[in-house]
């Protein structure tokens, strides 16, 4: 009996040790685990390995807390970096679109929404030649992904108007389309190209005329008084004139980088359209014109510049004269409407083509370089700028072969607006 | 299935290519009307150059087309879908060639004098180019209801084509020297005229497509 209880005995106690054995021992190896688990855990946050780790269940969720803490740090970056880009993608002037490899819309930003009248929404994954309607502008892009390299190039929309250049840079997946609107650019580029032509025409026919005249008197022409004489008056006419296109120049150039002092006090506008009458009727009548006056009944007092409003006047009555074949009328009449008075400027001209109305109050601008004979093309210009400041607007009505009223108002002088309010 | 995705997927490819080919032929109308204002001869030239170009682009979709029926064998209407666009890029083809036309005159009037500044005609060219790109967003939208209401506005341009020949008509008749200039530039009009009427029959092709009926939209007035 007591031999079966001894070896149960030692059977049981063999089993506890090796169960303990294989415990301590299972131990170990979570131990190791953990402490592997914890050691690229840090590695890979970046967390440094200072000490090595005990491998206990702490010490692993201390680490995955620093890794969660790892984590929305990350998350709030990012948030911040996305909210950066769509701040630029929203204000940035260009048009910026993104595509996927089959020239797809994923992206596009406000001013491109704007330029293509389009919608984010109606427009995302639908493709490229569904938005722009360009075949141009699709082969850029399409030749972008061809040749995994940037491709650049100006279009002209159809319709002539618009002018485009369009930047396609490849990415690891699609194409990011870049979109200017050049036409203003190119509108002033052309502008500026007239300009300089322009000056450049008008300055050289009274020059060639001194020139000539100079040379004529050298050679000895000065030895005859009479042709010496005749000779010096027309020199004194060129310098006139190429006198009166440097200060025209001038007075355009002041006016429009904002220099323009205006008096501005209440006036009555009768005094101001009967002073130009009668300076501008002997010129009117060498062009064989009749020059009218038709002013209305107590006209309310304006607020302006006596002065600028004679040189406005002026400006437009000289367009009327040069562009009024003889015989013809030119009516200068007031009106009020609303809270201006309105001074219009009415001839019996060839009057001006449909297609050069928008652009007539533009610098330089001529209809008819070849028939309009000399003067700056400033005259307008200036008229217009002079009647802005002073709160008004300038407008014209015309038709060919018919004849042309220039209108301009002018605001009422303060005492009168609040008359009438009354 | 797969194949079905397939198929949309081509077809959808085939409508982009239309598009490309209505922005070439919108280019080339709106570029014939801007060399005719201007006298320019190279423009003229480079669009009846370019006229090439979109017959070769005519027949690359035709045979997208073709190489789809054959693969897929589509049926009904998907099999319609194919139909018109093989049928509108026909039109849109004969459209490049009316604009081919005005670039012609263009250079048979050389620098003659402008007989009267040009108002009317770039306006009906507007109108055209206008149309077509309607006409188009139809298609691609499977939207009878606008393609139905561009057929109407075929009216507007006869109206123009109208008021332009009766006023070349009177310039001819008080003044027959200005005849070889009045007679091109309605040959030029007589071109939109057609190209807007081209653009009617793409119009009927996609109400076809949507409602499967082919409607005679916009009985003539005669």
């Amino acid at each position: 009996m007591e031999d079966v209880t001894l070896i149960l005995f030692i059977l049981v106690t063999i089993a506890a040790i090796s169960t303990v054995l294989v415990l301590l021992r299972r131990q170990k190896v979570t131990r190791d685990n953990f402490k592997t688990l914890i050691t690229r855990a840090k590695k890979q946050a970046g967390i440094p390995v200072d000490r090595p780790p005990d491998g206990t269940v702490e010490e692993l969720g201390e680490v995955l807390k620093l890794l969660q803490g790892k984590h929305e740090t990350l998350s709030a970056n990012l948030n911040d970096e996305r909210e950066k880009v769509t701040a630029i993608l929203t204000t940035i002037g260009a048009g910026i679109l993104l595509l996927d490899n089959e020239r797809r819309v994923t992206m596009l930003n406000k001013s491109a929404e704007k330029m293509f009248r389009a919608s984010s929404e109606a427009v995302k994954r639908r493709p490229f030649i569904t938005l722009i309607r360009d075949h141009e502008m699709d082969a850029i892009v399409q030749k972008c992904l061809e040749t995994t390299r940037k491709q650049m190039g100006v279009v002209q929309l159809a319709g002539g108007r618009q002018i485009l250049e369009l930047t396609a840079t490849p990415l690891t997946s699609g194409v990011l389309v870049l979109v200017q609107d050049l036409t203003n650019i190119r509108r002033l580029e052309k502008v500026r190209q007239d300009f300089i032509a322009n000056i450049s025409h008008e300055l050289r026919t009274p020059i060639t005329s001194l020139k000539a005249m100079v040379e004529t008197l050298q050679n000895g022409a000065i030895t005859d008084s009479t042709v010496a004489n005749d000779f010096l008056q027309r020199m004194q006419v060129e310098t006139d004139k190429l006198a009166q296109m440097v200060n025209e120049l001038g007075e355009l150039s002041r006016i429009e980088s904002g220099d323009l002092s205006l008096k501005l006090e209440p006036l009555d506008v009768t005094g101001v359209l009967e002073r130009v009458t009668e300076r501008l009727s002997p010129q009117a009548e060498r062009a064989h014109l009749s020059l009218n006056l038709d002013i209305s009944d107590n006209l309310p007092l304006v607020t302006g510049d006596a002065n600028r409003i004679e040189q406005v006047l002026v400006n437009v009555i000289h367009n009327a004269i040069k562009f009024t074949p003889q015989n013809g009328k030119i009516t200068i009449s007031t009106g009020v409407e609303g809270h201006s008075v309105l001074l219009s400027v009415s001839d019996t001209g060839m009057g001006i083509p449909t297609d050069d109305l928008p652009r007539i109050f533009e610098r330089f601008y001529k209809v008819d370089r070849a028939r309009s004979g000399g003067g700056t093309g400033l005259g307008l210009a200036i008229a217009k700028h002079i009647v802005q400041a002073h709160g008004g607007n300038i407008w014209v009505e015309s038709e060919e072969g018919k004849g042309s009223t220039f209108t301009f108002s002018l605001p009422l002088a303060r005492s009168n607006q609040d008359l009438n309010k009354a | 299935m797969e194949i079905r995705t397939g198929f949309h997927k081509r077809l959808r490819e085939i409508q982009d290519d239309v598009l490309v080919m209505g922005s070439m032929v919108e280019k080339a109308t709106s570029r014939s009307i801007e060399a005719l204002k201007e006298r320019d001869l190279d423009k003229a030239r480079e669009i009846i150059a370019a006229d090439q170009k979109i017959n070769q682009k005519r027949f690359g979709i035709e045979e997208k087309c073709v190489q789809l029926i054959a693969t897929q064998q589509p049926m009904a209407s998907d099999l319609r879908a194919i139909i018109c666009v093989l049928n509108i890029i026909t039109d849109i083809e004969r459209i490049g060639d009316h604009a081919e036309g005005i670039a012609k005159i263009v250079i048979m009037i050389g620098d003659e004098p402008p007989l009267k500044p040009l108002i009317d005609i770039p306006r009906m060219a507007e109108k055209v180019n206008d149309m077509l790109r309607r006409s188009l967003d139809a298609l691609i939208n499977r939207d009878a209801d606008t393609a139905r209401r561009i057929v109407a506005e075929d009216d507007e341009v006869d109206n123009l084509y109208n008021q332009i020949f009766r006023e070349l008509l009177s310039f001819m008749a008080e003044d027959p020297k200005t005849i070889t200039r009045a007679t091109r530039l309605i040959w030029v009009a007589h071109d939109l005229e057609r190209s807007a009427d081209r653009v009617t029959n793409i119009c009927e092709r996609v109400v076809y497509l949507v409602t499967g009926k082919m409607e005679e939209i916009g009985a003539s007035k005669y």
